[in-house]
């Protein structure tokens, strides 16, 4: 079930499915270029099996309102819209989390466990190491070639042109690369809103692609 | 103090502050840093539309709510300290929402704190009194006296006497380019353009300072007792013709636990 509601101005979405009370809350936090519903086989399992299960739509991505600004993407900011989101499905504030994140979602999940404090169940991670040890995997060659996409879209502008040329050429390169079916929507676009100012035209966009090529 | 003040405004600047203290209080847990809880205080307020501060948040937790030990101002940024279960917490924010200066403290335990609860008995009468210390022939260094005698004779320290100029309160204004966050480190050039150039000395009350009454003051009690500080802050309107009275009586500290 999509549910949203205006947190600090802006609309954020999230999937939601209630459980059984006295279980863990179950928060899956999607990577990039992912969106909440990367998760729903997890959300249908484990909702399955009693819990509440709730997936978060990363800000600028699927229902949840981009940010006017980039502080809103910092992981401050995500980290206090998690909290109004536990909160709105929890609002004692004392139900155990288990926090489940992938890629860029990891990052935040790393952040939002030491705000958890003893509320933390457990943090399970695919593909998503601590910033620190991301500092310290960068001072080596290996890490820095295989991360070079990272620094690219630290620039302006020039991802939102490589992706305004060459975005089904890239899509299906990611997709071979990474072994996802070619069926699967992939929503680039968003990504890159988190890193610029660009999302309501990016978006266009990818909604653009998804409607000539995938559907 | 120029009839013109936009009052509503400053009271929609004080509530957003406030506002936030609430919301971070309501997430705060034990491990918390007080750089990490004051850091999530600028965000929050930053998410609101706040581009510049008075002074960034402080967070204090346990005996550095009270000062204990601080000999310089680099003590009272906040620290790595760690918030433990039974800590007195104070937290002090100050935006500027659209021009509008604000500057809050709240003062609160996770836990059932007998001390705490008898400071802030006193903390509220003193609210009580304060305007009417403003609106009677007291200067304002006499008023900063019998505020200190009051809280001596009670059995506290005065921990206001630490802060720069021994301030028991510091008068607010509208401040032109609220847009530009400037530099807060971690009073703002608005800040310090507020206060100097009205010439420093009529803007801060101290236990030294003779000054004019009129104008909107962030009033700032601050007591001190056994391994906690506590205070509450928030603007006082003093209107030309003498009357004096809290810009808002829907605060935090005066709501039922």
């Amino acid at each position: 079930m999509l549910e949203s509601k205006a947190i600090r101005g802006l609309r954020t979405a999230w999937l939601e499915e209630r459980g059984a009370s006295g279980r863990p809350l179950l928060l899956f936090l999607h990577g990039c270029p992912d969106s909440a519903q990367t998760w729903q086989p997890q959300l249908d399992y484990f909702h399955s099996q009693r819990f509440t299960v709730l997936a978060p739509f990363a800000r600028g991505i699927g229902d949840s309102e981009p940010a006017p600004d980039s502080g809103r993407y910092g992981r401050d900011a995500i980290a206090l819209d998690h909290l109004e989101i536990l909160r709105a499905l929890d609002p004692s504030g004392q139900e155990k989390v288990v926090i489940v994140a992938h890629d860029i979602g990891g990052i935040h999940a790393w952040h939002l466990a030491r705000l958890l404090g003893n509320r933390l169940a457990a943090l399970v991670l695919v593909n998503a190491p601590d910033l620190s040890q991301m500092a310290r995997r960068l001072t080596q060659a290996r890490q820095v070639l295989k991360s070079w996409y990272i620094a690219l879209f630290q620039l302006p502008l020039v991802p939102e042109a490589l992706l305004s040329r060459w975005e089904a050429q890239l899509i299906a390169r990611a997709q071979e690369k990474t072994g996802m079916p070619r069926d699967t929507p992939v929503t680039i676009a968003p990504f890159l809103s988190v890193h610029h100012h660009e999302a309501a035209r990016v978006n266009a966009l990818v909604e653009r692609f998804l409607e000539e090529k995938v559907r | 103090m120029s009839p013109e003040i936009d009052l509503d405004s400053f009271r929609k600047s004080q509530r957003l502050a406030y506002e936030c203290a609430l919301a971070v209080r309501a997430e705060l847990k034990e491990g918390w840093t007080e750089k990490q809880t004051a850091k999530l205080m600028d965000t929050w307020l930053r998410d609101f539309g706040v581009k510049a501060f008075f002074h960034k948040s402080f967070a204090w937790f346990g005996e550095r709510s009270r000062f204990r030990n601080f000999s310089n101002y680099l003590h009272f940024l906040p620290s790595d300290r760690r918030l433990r279960a039974e800590d007195v917490v104070i937290l002090d924010t100050a935006p500027i929402l659209g021009g509008f200066t604000s500057d809050i403290g709240y003062t609160f335990s996770l836990q059932p704190n007998p001390g705490l609860e008898r400071a802030m008995r006193l903390l509220r009468a003193m609210r009580a009194q304060i305007p009417k210390l403003f609106e009677s022939q007291l200067r304002t260094d006499e008023i900063w006296k019998k505020i200190d005698l009051d809280l001596k004779s009670s059995g506290f320290d005065n921990c206001h006497e630490q802060y720069p100029f021994s301030v028991l309160a510091h008068q607010v204004h509208h401040v032109p380019l609220s847009n530009w966050p400037g530099l807060t480190i971690p009073f703002s050039l608005h800040a310090y353009w507020s206060i100097l150039s009205r010439g420093l000395k009529p803007e801060l009350l101290g236990p030294g300072s003779v000054c004019k009454k009129q104008g909107l003051w962030a009033v700032e009690p601050h007591l001190g007792g056994e391994g906690f500080g506590a205070k509450f802050e928030e603007i006082l309107v003093v209107e030309d013709g003498g009357r004096a009275y809290w810009l808002d009586d829907d605060v935090p500290h005066l709501r039922p636990a």
